[in-house]
C-alpha cells in the first residue's frame, strides 16, 4: 500500500498542534518548525491518517494520529487507537483492502516480543542472510504469497500469509473481525532462526 | 504461555495498563528511562552521554511510540518512545536514547552545532546535518559494540542489523581488533 501524503497548510497545522500535543512540559510540536501532512486509508471511513513532523528537533521527529478531524488517536504500538476507530464505526473491510489493514496494523502495533512482519518476499526478510543456504532455499521453496478468503457464516475474513515473528518464521491463517481485531490460528513454523528468540525481556537486569 | 497466544493476547488487548488519554508521555517513563539508563551505562560511551546529560541537566522523557527520538535543542529535552503499555523500553530505544544524547552534546561541539540560519549557504547547511547524523551514528555504534562486549546479549546486534546499520557494527569491531582494543 503506497500512501499518497497531502500537506496541510499552517492554519490547520496550527490546530492540529493545540489538540494533540499535550505533554505535561509543553507542547513538542510548534507551528513554525512542524509540518502536518494527511494520507487517506482504503479501509477507514471518516478517519484519515494524520503525520506531524517536527523539523527542529535533532533529528526529525515524527508521530501519527488516526483522526475524523475532531478526536486524534496516538499510533502509540499498542491495538487500542485501532480498535477505538473501529469502534466508531470507521473501518470498512472489503476482500479487496483487507491485506492492507493487515499491513497497517502489523506496522502500527507491536508486542513486547518485537515487532511481527509479513513476509511478501523472502529475499527481503529480517535475518535472511544469516541463514544457511540450504535454509534459504527452503524458506523460498515454502513461501507462498498473501491469499484472502471470506467465511460468511463467521463474518470474518481469513488471511493466509508468512509471517516472522519472535525469531521464528510462521506459515499461519490471520482471522480479521469485522472490528479488526486479528488473531493467528492455524499456524505452523517454517523454520525456526538462527538468531534467538528474538525476546527483549530480561535484558536490563 | 506459548508464544502464538503471548502474540494473540498482545493483538487483542496491548499489553498491561491502558495508556492515559491526553498526554503523548508514556504511562511508564519513570520505569522505561531508568531501565535504559542502566542499560546504557553498561557502555563506557554510554556513560560518558548519561554523565554529560546529568551535567547539563538534560531532562529526559518517554512518549508512547514505537520509535521516534529525538533532542528538542529550545527545551534542552531529549525523547525517546516506547509502545504503549511496555514496562520496558525496547532495545532500539536504548540505542535511540544515545543517538539523541549525542545530538545533545553535540550542540557543545565546535563544527556539529545546530545551524542558526541558513545564511550559511545551502552547501554547508547540508554537510552540517551529514556530519551530524553521521556523528550521532558512529557513537551509536560504539554503544552497541561495548553493549555487547558487556552483555553478550545478541539482542543488541540484531536489533542494530534491522536498524540497518550491521556493516557499521562490524567495520567498528574490526577497527577495535586492529587497534588491539577488543577483549577476549
Amino acid at each position: 500500500m503506497i500512501l499518497k501524503w497531502q500537506k496541510l497548510d499552517r492554519a490547520k497545522t496550527g490546530e492540529i498542534i493545540n489538540r494533540v500535543s499535550q505533554t505535561p512540559d509543553g507542547p513538542l510540536f510548534s507551528v513554525t518548525t512542524s509540518e502536518a501532512t494527511i494520507a487517506h486509508l482504503p479501509f477507514y471511513r471518516g478517519f484519515v491518517l494524520v503525520k506531524l513532523t517536527n523539523y527542529a528537533t535533532l533529528p526529525s521527529f515524527s508521530l501519527e494520529f488516526l483522526s475524523d478531524g475532531s478526536s486524534f488517536y496516538l499510533l502509540d504500538g499498542s491495538p487500542m487507537p485501532l480498535q477505538k476507530v473501529a469502534l466508531r464505526g470507521g473501518l470498512v473491510l472489503t476482500d479487496q483492502n483487507v491485506t492492507d489493514y493487515v499491513e497497517f496494523f502489523f506496522k502500527h502495533v507491536t508486542t513486547e516480543e518485537g515487532d511481527i512482519y509479513l513476509i511478501h518476499d523472502p529475499d527481503d526478510m529480517p535475518f535472511m542472510d544469516a541463514l544457511s543456504l540450504d535454509q534459504q532455499i527452503q524458506i523460498k521453496r515454502k513461501h507462498t504469497d498473501m491469499a484472502v478468503a471470506y467465511d460468511r457464516d463467521n463474518d470474518v475474513f481469513l488471511v493466509q500469509a508468512d509471517m516472522y515473528f519472535a525469531g521464528v518464521l510462521l506459515k499461519a491463517t490471520l482471522t480479521i473481525q469485522p472490528d479488526g481485531e486479528i488473531q493467528v490460528t492455524n499456524h505452523a513454523m517454517l523454520m525456526g532462526s538462527e538468531n534467538g528468540n528474538g525476546g527483549q525481556k530480561g535484558y536490563y537486569a | 504461555m506459548d508464544l502464538i497466544a503471548k502474540l494473540n493476547k498482545a493483538l487483542k488487548t496491548g499489553f498491561t495498563a491502558a495508556p492515559r488519554d491526553g498526554t503523548l508521555r508514556h504511562e511508564n517513563e519513570v520505569a522505561i528511562l531508568d531501565a535504559a539508563r542502566k542499560m546504557l551505562a553498561k557502555s563506557e560511551t554510554g556513560q560518558e552521554l548519561l554523565d554529560y546529560a546529568a551535567g547539563k541537566g538534560l531532562e529526559m522523557h518517554v512518549l508512547r511510540n514505537k520509535e521516534s527520538f529525538g533532542f528538542l535543542p529550545e527545551k534542552s529535552v531529549v525523547y525517546i518512545a516506547t509502545p504503549a503499555g511496555q514496562t520496558m523500553p525496547t532495545v532500539r530505544a536504548v540505542i535511540h536514547l544515545a543517538g539523541a544524547l549525542r545530538q545533545a552534546m553535540q550542540e557543545d561541539i565546535t563544527g556539529l552545532e545546530r545551524p542558526a540560519n541558513t545564511r550559511m549557504g545551502k552547501e554547508r547547511y547540508i554537510r552540517t546535518y551529514v556530519d551530524k547524523d553521521k556523528d550521532a551514528l558512529f557513537f551509536q555504534t560504539a554503544v552497541v559494540y561495548e553493549l555487547f562486549e558487556a552483555t553478550h546479549l545478541r539482542e543488541i546486534i540484531d536489533e542494530f542489523e534491522r536498524m540497518g546499520y550491521i556493516s557499521l557494527y562490524e567495520a567498528y569491531k574490526e577497527d577495535m581488533k586492529v587497534e588491539g582494543l577488543a577483549k577476549g
